[in-house]
């Protein structure tokens, strides 16, 4: 178990600059999601910390150790890939053991130690199958089970959990938290997708362009985002964001529709509000239904606030037409209001 | 009762007689180039015939005189250490060179098509090409040997040098392509595989041994079997260069097949030496299809 | 609008022609041998032509045959290394040209394969007959009957360079003229500084049947034959024995080297002045004009040697001649044309064109040849035929193979040609 310290990592590929100066500590155990839109940087973040990519500046650092001119193979960390990137012509046993064989550990500790992982990962019976012969889930356990093997300090995830379908990501989702919090390694873990991170993550670092946005815990990036881009990219549905601008009476939009607010800084451009945090209220806003989506549980209602976009989520069942208008508001509390640059006002 | 197969439908039968159709031409093409030319030549290694009279059937005499004559089995083994050195190195060297162009180097297009022009000259050209850099007296390489003190080195002359030149000239000529077969199957060899295995501990030797190379196996298998049958039938490169000299060094099997047929006039014995050829390349091709689907039984 | 009104006209115009052609047809084969009463044009085969060879015969040669006879000849051509395969397979598929060029022993296989037309009732009232040198008539015979004629020669001598010559004090008058005196020189050039002295004698090696050449020299010189009266093969004779031991004595005694080979192009050693001394023919003259001009003057040929002092001088000659196809649907129209290639002025041309020497007495005085050795034409009057036969081909690489493995010590001279003997042997089907 180790910490990971990055201190401003810069890459660039020729004049494209990929890293913009990124800082993020990872405590000893912690299991860190890196979370952000295709092309943002994480997975060359998680290359560079890997070993697999240079950097053009900066500093790495684990378990007190700087990395950055070691060989991937001696930075003493795991990597579980996307495609899994098992060795195809190896047996779940030989994939598993390779690494403690390239070591030169003596054959009966090899096979003490895949047996364990094994145990833990439910592959006792594919030991002797070939990777082909898996089915989506096992081989993403097999990839597992070979970070495992290696008792590592830190173990890596780039986006591990993509190519599976979606009932069998939220199994694997469980069995990845169930499984840091049974070896207790530090984990970095890289995805698209927020609903992973929050569910995963003790904290979590929103990028986006080579820059961090934010880094918090799930709730913190939930209930306070730091700006426009992490309170509409953490949450989902999305929050809806409202342009226009604050008056005397209110947040008022481009179509005169007054939204009240308890903070009233003049600088606020935009109003934001989670879908879930709407109530039926006949003196509220009024939401021009034009999609009614009930799932039994809630309900969810896609329409317009004015001319702009918006969503609603809802406990209660509720009967609306399309093209019917019905009325929401919000606690004050919940509201957020951003300012030109998208810097959150609160 | 035993349930009766379905019959094709309609539509099938007619998807059926389409595809003989479209296939016919082929066929007909493959019949008139290779089967008949061969059942010929199997019919023909039985006879006596000297191209002017007609074909008197002679049993096994041709069979039994090729066995019996000493350079036969010469040419036999000239053929086979042609093949095999070429094969050899070769299938090394158009690794080792497609590995280096793999790194993506700077001017690597530039050199890949250097490589790969040889390939586009026929082997006459090639091989009058290199007897000029192989003279003991001009060529360069002989001329570098005695710039550094040595004699003059009788590359095509010499009844050990002779056969290994024309190993290099046809390296030369054909490694290019094989090397392009290599480097695209080197190039889709998962990246993630070998950042794995660095992960694991893996340098860059023990990558290539234990992720590249059987990655890549099925072309590398490819490569050597095209190019040892092709080896097998060596001709041109000791006709222009050796004359399958010195004292038959350099002869092969298409050499002596060339001889009997158009010097000596003795289609007969011609056609029995294209037959044992065309018998070795099959039970080569035949058992080298067994061993490749034996390992890949074994290993599923 | 023209071809609108024109076609029906052409139409009816082309068929009043070929009425009126058909029925003068009959008439045209009673006319005489000056038409061409076939219609069909003659095709001629040539081998190995240099572009002034071809130009002369598309040009010149071939034209004014045309002209005199109306008989159009098509020209084909083939380079040397292919030309007995092409020979061959053309004349077993009917498909020979009407006068095909024949390499020096190329008479009796393809004459015996039934490939040839015998000429024997042409050249009985041949009257230029006379004017060729007998030796190179009798190459185009087999078992007695004429089947081509003569058009030039590689007539074989001892060559030498005149300038190395005179460096170790030699003249043109103390050529060599027997083995003994032959082999002196060399060791004599040997112990010179001249640039010969590595390898004085170059013995015509090179990827083909060269060193089987110079040692067909040196047999019929000492007197040695092919074969016994029943035909088999005598190469193991003692003549022939000794020979090859003269000949192996030079690599031995380092006045030859194995490894000198000639690759087929650039200069031959004695132009280049690697060596001094060759068995060779005009064609050396040839690679000294097109490799090293200033040389020309320098190579002369000497008298050909007898084995023994006194003894009778041998030369060998590689003669290429004309013969006509036994397919051949033109024979008399064929004979015409050649009669018309081998006339005075006509082989002038063609043996200058080639570089080789005549094979007309008459032509030893040639314009072409003033300037050249003497001993070139000399050398002609000593020519012993090579013996004719049907393998000759196959047979003339085995020995070739025999010769090099004598040469490079891979056994002794006696049981390389014993066992040479017994692969001819077998080839000849003994």
């Amino acid at each position: 178990m180790a910490n990971v310290v990055l201190e401003k990592i810069g890459k660039h590929y020729g004049p494209v600059e990929v890293l913009k100066g990124i800082s993020i500590e990872v405590e000893e155990g912690e299991f860190v999601a890196l979370v952000g839109p295709s092309g943002c940087g994480k997975s060359t973040l998680l290359r560079t910390i890997a070993g697999l990519e240079d950097i053009s500046a900066g500093v790495i650092n684990i378990g007190g150790r700087v990395v950055n001119d070691l060989r991937p193979m001696d930075r003493d960390i795991a990597m579980v890939f996307q495609n899994y990137a098992l060795y195809p012509q190896m047996s779940v046993l030989q994939n598993m053991s390779f690494s403690l064989k390239l070591k030169g550990v003596p054959k009966a500790q090899v096979l003490e130690r895949v047996n364990r992982a094994a145990a833990i990962l439910g592959l006792e019976n594919l030991l002797q199958r070939y990777p082909r012969q898996l089915s989506g889930g096992q081989r993403q356990r097999v990839a597992m089970g070979r970070a495992i093997v290696r008792d590592p300090q830190v173990f890596l995830f780039d986006e591990p959990l993509s190519n599976l379908d979606a009932k069998l990501r939220v199994q694997m989702r469980a069995e990845i938290k169930e499984l840091h919090q049974r070896l207790g390694t530090t984990m970095i873990y890289v995805t698209h997708d927020q609903v992973e991170a929050m569910t995963m993550a003790s904290k979590i670092v929103v990028l986006r362009d080579g820059v961090v946005e934010q880094i918090g815990g799930p709730l913190e990036l939930y209930d306070n985002p730091r700006n426009k881009f992490v309170a509409g990219f953490i949450g989902s549905p999305s929050m809806n964001l409202l342009d226009g601008k604050m008056t005397p009476e209110g947040f008022t939009t481009p179509d005169g529709i007054v939204l009240p607010t308890g903070n009233k800084n003049p600088n606020a451009v935009t109003y934001g509000v989670r879908p879930e945090h709407l109530t039926i209220a006949p003196t509220g806003m009024p939401l021009k239904v034009s999609v009614v989506e009930p799932t039994g549980f809630e309900t969810q209602i896609i329409g317009t606030v004015g001319n702009q976009h918006f969503t609603g989520i809802f406990r209660d069942r509720i009967d609306a037409a399309p093209g019917s208008t019905i009325h929401v508001s919000s606690e004050l509390s919940v509201v957020h209001l951003f300012d030109e640059k998208g810097d959150s006002l609160a | 009762m035993v349930a009766k197969p379905s019959t094709p439908t309609g539509f099938e039968s007619h998807r059926r007689r389409a595809g003989i159709f479209l296939v016919s031409p082929a066929i007909a093409a493959m019949m008139l180039t290779s089967i008949v030319p061969l059942i010929l030549a199997i019919g023909l290694s039985f006879t006596d015939y000297d191209l002017f009279s007609t074909p008197s059937f002679n049993g096994l005499t041709n069979y039994q005189q090729l066995f019996s004559d000493s350079v036969f089995w010469q040419a036999l083994g000239n053929t086979i250490s042609f093949a095999f050195g070429q094969v050899v190195i070769g299938v090394v060297a158009a690794i080792g060179v497609a590995l280096l162009f793999n790194q993506n180097l700077t001017g690597g297009a530039a050199m890949r098509t250097i490589v790969y022009i040889p390939q586009a000259a026929s082997y006459v050209v090639v091989a009058l090409l290199w007897n000029m850099m192989l003279d003991p007296a001009m060529g360069p390489f002989s001329r570098i040997v005695q710039a550094f003190g040595g004699g003059p080195v009788y590359f095509l002359s010499s009844i050990e040098l002779a056969m290994p030149s024309i190993v290099v000239v046809s390296l030369w000529r054909n490694i290019g392509y094989f090397m392009i077969i290599i480097l695209a199957a080197l190039k889709s060899v998962p990246k993630e595989l070998l950042e794995a295995a660095a992960l694991d501990g893996a340098g860059a030797i023990r990558r290539f041994f234990y992720i590249t190379l059987p990655e890549i196996r099925s072309a590398v298998v490819f490569v050597a079997i095209t190019w040892f049958l092709g080896g097998l039938q060596m001709f041109t490169q000791s006709y222009v260069m050796t004359g399958g000299g010195p004292i038959n060094a350099t002869k092969t099997l298409v050499y002596i097949m060339y001889d009997e047929a158009f010097s000596a006039l003795n289609i007969g014995k011609a056609s029995a030496i294209a037959v044992l050829l065309f018998g070795a390349v099959v039970v080569l091709s035949v058992s080298l299809r067994a061993i490749s689907y034996l390992m890949r039984r074994k290993s599923q | 609008m023209s071809t609108f009104t024109s076609t029906p006209f052409n139409r009816r115009a082309i068929l009043k022609m070929g009425a009126a052609a058909a029925a003068v047809a009959p008439f045209a084969s009673l006319s005489g041998r000056t038409m061409a009463a076939s219609g069909e044009p003659l095709t001629i085969m040539l081998l190995g032509p240099n572009s002034a060879t071809v130009d002369d015969f598309k040009n010149n040669l071939l034209p004014a045959f045309t002209k005199e006879s109306g008989i159009e000849v098509n020209l084909q051509t083939s380079d040397w290394g292919s030309g007995f395969q092409k020979v061959t397979t053309a004349a077993a598929s009917g498909t020979l040209a009407d006068i095909v060029m024949l390499g020096g022993i190329w008479t009796a296989p393809l004459a015996d394969k039934g490939a040839l037309l015998p000429l024997t009732d042409y050249l009985a009232n041949w009257a230029d007959r006379d004017s060729f040198y007998p030796a190179m008539i009798a190459d185009g015979a087999y078992d007695g009957v004429d089947y081509a004629l003569p058009i030039y020669a590689d007539t074989r001598t001892a060559l030498y360079r005149r300038d190395i010559l005179e460096a170790v004090g030699v003249s043109e008058s103390d050529l060599p003229k027997d083995w003994d005196s032959f082999k002196a020189l060399a060791k004599t050039i040997a112990a010179s500084d001249t640039s010969a002295k590595r390898t004085p004698v170059f013995w015509g090696t090179n990827k083909s049947i060269g060193l089987q050449q110079s040692f067909a020299q040196l047999i019929l010189q000492n007197g040695g034959t092919y074969y016994g009266a029943d035909g088999s093969a005598q190469f193991a004779s003692d003549a022939n024995v000794e020979a090859l031991d003269y000949l192996v004595s030079f690599f031995r005694d380092g006045l030859s080297d194995v490894n000198q080979v000639f690759s087929g192009s650039g200069p031959l050693p004695v132009v280049s002045g690697n060596s001094a001394m060759t068995l060779n023919g005009f064609a050396e003259i040839g690679n000294a004009r097109a490799n090293a001009p200033d040389m020309v003057d320098q190579i002369i040929a000497g008298p050909p040697l007898a084995a023994k002092k006194g003894g009778a001088p041998v030369s060998s000659a590689w003669i290429n001649k004309l013969g006509i196809s036994a397919g051949s649907k033109n024979p008399d129209e064929a004979w015409m044309l050649l009669q018309h290639l081998l006339t005075k002025n006509n082989a002038e041309v063609i043996s200058k064109d080639y570089g080789g020497l005549p094979g007309r007495k008459d032509l030893a005085n040639a314009d072409y040849l003033s300037g050249v050795s003497a001993g070139f034409t000399a050398a002609s009057d000593y020519i012993v035929p090579q013996p004719a036969n049907p393998n000759m081909l196959i047979i003339a690489k085995e020995i070739n193979t025999a010769v090099e493995k004598a040469v490079r010590q891979m056994g002794e001279p006696a049981a390389v040609l014993a066992e040479l003997d017994a692969k001819i042997d077998q080839i000849n089907g003994r």
